[in-house]
């Protein structure tokens, strides 16, 4: 659950008079459940409001017939009401089985994040794929002797580098950089 | 009992087609526009294979990996992981076993931005496990495509999509419509991977056992197709084995039976052989060149300039007198000197006089050299000696003042020297790596392959193209030495510090890799051997 959705449930929980705070109003345009839960407490608030409304003479005729009340009335010997054992098991259970089976809120995490987080020191060290080769040749024989069997492996290795970049794909984080990696890669996909 | 063996058939045939059904071949779930695939079996294990492995040590005494965990992403992912696994309601190990002990891949779509493709995770699981993980992360199911679920998880204007089709569950951050992509494959009928020729050619072709296979659609600088595959062996050595779609001039390439290890000195930390076919190579120069517009006069000039060092023979002559193979490496030097870079050309039947002409023009333009320069105070002093060695005449040219100058006392051995023998023309930077040589070639000196074949790497048996060797741990401090003069100390530094370069490849004791050239593809195996 998103924590502004928290806050948000928190807060008609409490109470309070008047409007959520601006922050949570602004979140609430955007979330469907946040704005549904708002708009019901809304409408319970006006219906309440105009339904149980009570004028200030009626209400004082009210009080002044209950207030008498509690000094008059007998004590009385309250007899305790009587639960089969049975009753009680089955609204232990249905207490438990709700706590158990009641679906408990979930902090969303990102597969993707977490996925990247595993590759851990792998994904910080590993080279990043081949940039395009240089356009200058070297055609000094050594260079060429080089060339030749650096070329038998340019193939392969590119698609192992790419295999190491793949994860980092898909997880969203960039390749590290090719001579440091201590300012950190990660970086969201917003970006 | 025809009937008992009727049903029993039937129900092996049964058993078989569902278990074929039940687990297809993940490049079926794969777009057939797929950019790479990367498969993994049992990636878990492959964790705690590299776990539990020197080589991760050192990655953690790495300045890269020190400086991360000590960041605050390091103590974020920790956390990340930590309410996931609660959320899970698993250990790390529980759940890294139960979702990555069977098949996972990682399918690359293009995006339009070659460096920033989409991936798609896929990983084998069964479907209340696939639901398992979408619940824990906080998944909402948002709506179905070809009757396939789709769940998104959103976080900080972020976005995971899921869903779970074809025996695998599928996870990507929601860029575009890559999981459509992969869900119109998997249970719409969209072409896969498997429908894509490049992929059956190269990817299929390498041999069964992977435990990792990585097909890229258009690898390397030629942007052909691709594949390597992984294969782990005991005691510290992975095996690769991989294959490009490439089409080489077989002329050129063509695979021979490679002698030249068995000429190359035991203190090689880094060999290569190649085969050579020098006439064929000249005639695909001359072919290319004169189709340029100076072309004839530019193969006339190049004539002349190989001719010059050959004196007495025509270009034909030239080209006839080597080959099928060459043969080159870095061997150590002796008691602190320089190491040697040696090469190695076979002589065919009638090469040996003109490799002796190569040798005697080559000393004769020296000490003329020499001459010219004896007058200018500034002007190197070039030494030319002969020794025999071995029943073999040595020419050695040396500047020693010059070299010395210019690389330091380190380089106080470095003298060129050339040989032959009735195999070989064998030229080196150092009169000790040709007398090595020398001995290896004639059979009275440790070889390399002899080496390498004690230590259980065989040489190729059959013929290649070319084969390599290097010796990290044994030739580090070597090879490091050369790059810092060839890249600079301050870069190599900088190398070493990022990435403990020095360490890792002390961990590497060999790294061996042979390439086959056939008519419309290229294969090739690489072995890398942990230190023991």
């Amino acid at each position: 659950m998103n924590p502004d959705c928290e806050r948000l449930r928190e807060w008609l929980e409490a109470g309070p008079d008047g409007g959520p705070p601006p922050a949570l109003e602004a979140h609430a345009t955007g979330c469907e459940t946040c704005r549904r839960r708002l708009a019901l407490d809304r409408a319970l608030g006006d219906r309440l409001g105009a339904g149980a409304g009570l004028s200030p003479a009626r209400r004082e005729a009210l009080v002044a017939r209950i207030a008498p009340a509690p000094a008059a009335a007998p004590a009385r010997r309250v007899r305790p009401v009587r639960w089969p054992l049975s009753a009680l098991a089955v609204a232990a259970a249905a207490v438990l089985a709700a706590l158990v089976f009641w679906p408990r809120p979930v902090a969303p995490t990102l597969p993707t994040d977490v996925f990247g987080d595993l590759l851990g020191p792998l994904a910080e060290v590993t080279p990043r794929a081949p940039e395009a080769a240089a356009t200058e040749e070297d055609s000094s024989p050594l260079s060429m002797v080089l060339a030749t069997f650096w070329g038998d492996l340019e193939g392969p290795m590119a698609i192992g580098v790419g295999a190491l970049e793949a994860p980092r794909a898909a997880a969203g984080i960039e390749s590290a950089p090719p001579q440091t990696s201590t300012e950190g890669n990660r970086q969201v996909k917003e970006e | 009992m025809r009937t008992l063996r009727t049903l029993a058939a039937v129900l092996v045939l049964a058993v078989a087609a569902t278990a074929a059904v039940a687990a297809p071949k993940v490049a079926d779930l794969a777009p057939a526009n797929a950019g790479a695939l990367i498969e993994t079996v049992d990636a878990a294990g492959l964790r705690q294979m590299l776990l539990d492995s020197r080589f991760w040590d050192a990655l953690g005494q790495t300045e890269a990996v020190r400086q991360w965990r000590a960041s605050p992403r390091y103590a974020e992912a920790q956390q990340r992981i930590d309410q996931f696994l609660a959320n899970l309601e698993m250990t790390r190990d529980e759940a890294i076993q139960t979702y990555l002990g069977q098949r996972s891949a990682v399918v690359l779509l293009p995006s339009g931005d070659i460096k920033k493709p989409y991936g798609v995770i896929l990983v084998e699981t069964d479907a209340a496990l696939a639901e398992r993980l979408i619940k824990a992360a906080g998944g909402e199911r948002v709506g179905e495509r070809h009757g396939v679920a789709v769940w998104e998880v959103r976080k900080d204007n972020r976005v995971d999509r899921m869903a779970y089709a074809g025996g695998m569950l599928m996870i990507c951050g929601a860029k575009a419509n890559e999981l459509e992509q992969v869900i119109d494959v998997a249970a719409g009928g969209a072409p896969s991977l498997t429908s894509r020729g490049a992929f059956s050619d190269v990817a299929e072709s390498l041999p069964d056992g992977w435990r990792t296979r990585a097909f890229a659609a258009e690898a390397g600088p030629h942007k052909i197709p691709g594949a390597v595959a992984m294969y782990p062996k005991d005691h510290g050595r992975v095996h690769f084995e991989w294959c490009m779609a490439e089409s080489e001039d077989l002329d050129i390439n063509a695979p021979v039976l490679l002698t030249g290890p068995k000429a190359l000195p035991a203190s090689a930390v880094a060999a290569g052989a190649t085969s050579l076919h020098l006439q064929a190579v000249w005639a695909k120069v001359q072919e290319k060149v004169s189709a340029m517009p100076d072309g004839a006069e530019k193969i006339r000039k190049a004539d002349m300039f190989v001719r010059g060092w050959f004196p007495g023979y025509s270009m034909d002559a030239i080209t006839a007198a080597f080959g099928p193979e060459a043969a080159g490496a870095l061997v150590k030097g002796s008691d602190g000197s320089a190491p040697g870079l040696v090469g190695i050309a076979r002589l065919t039947a009638g090469g040996q006089p003109v490799a002796k002409a190569f040798k005697n023009g080559l000393a004769a333009k020296a000490m003329i050299l020499g001459a010219l320069g004896q007058n200018d105070e500034n002007a190197p002093k070039i030494g030319v000696r002969e020794e025999t060695y071995a029943n073999t005449s040595l020419v050695i040219i040396e500047a020693p003042a010059a070299i010395e100058k210019a690389l330091g006392p380190w380089a106080k051995d470095i003298g060129l020297t050339v040989a032959v023998t009735n195999e070989w023309l064998v030229v080196g930077t150092t009169p000790a790596g040709v007398k090595e040589t020398l001995d290896a070639a004639a059979g009275t000196g440790a070889s390399l392959a002899a080496a390498l074949e004690k230590d259980g790497d065989a040489v190729p048996a059959k013929p290649v193209t070319r084969w390599g060797v290097l010796q990290p741990a044994s030739g580090a401090d070597i090879v490091l030495a050369w790059a810092e003069r060839v890249a600079g100390k301050e870069r190599v530094d900088q190398i070493k510090k990022v990435t403990n370069l020095a360490e890792l490849m002390k961990l590497v004791k060999r790294i061996v890799w042979q390439r086959t050239d056939e008519a419309n593809m290229v294969r090739g195996t690489a072995d890398i051997q942990a230190i023991d």
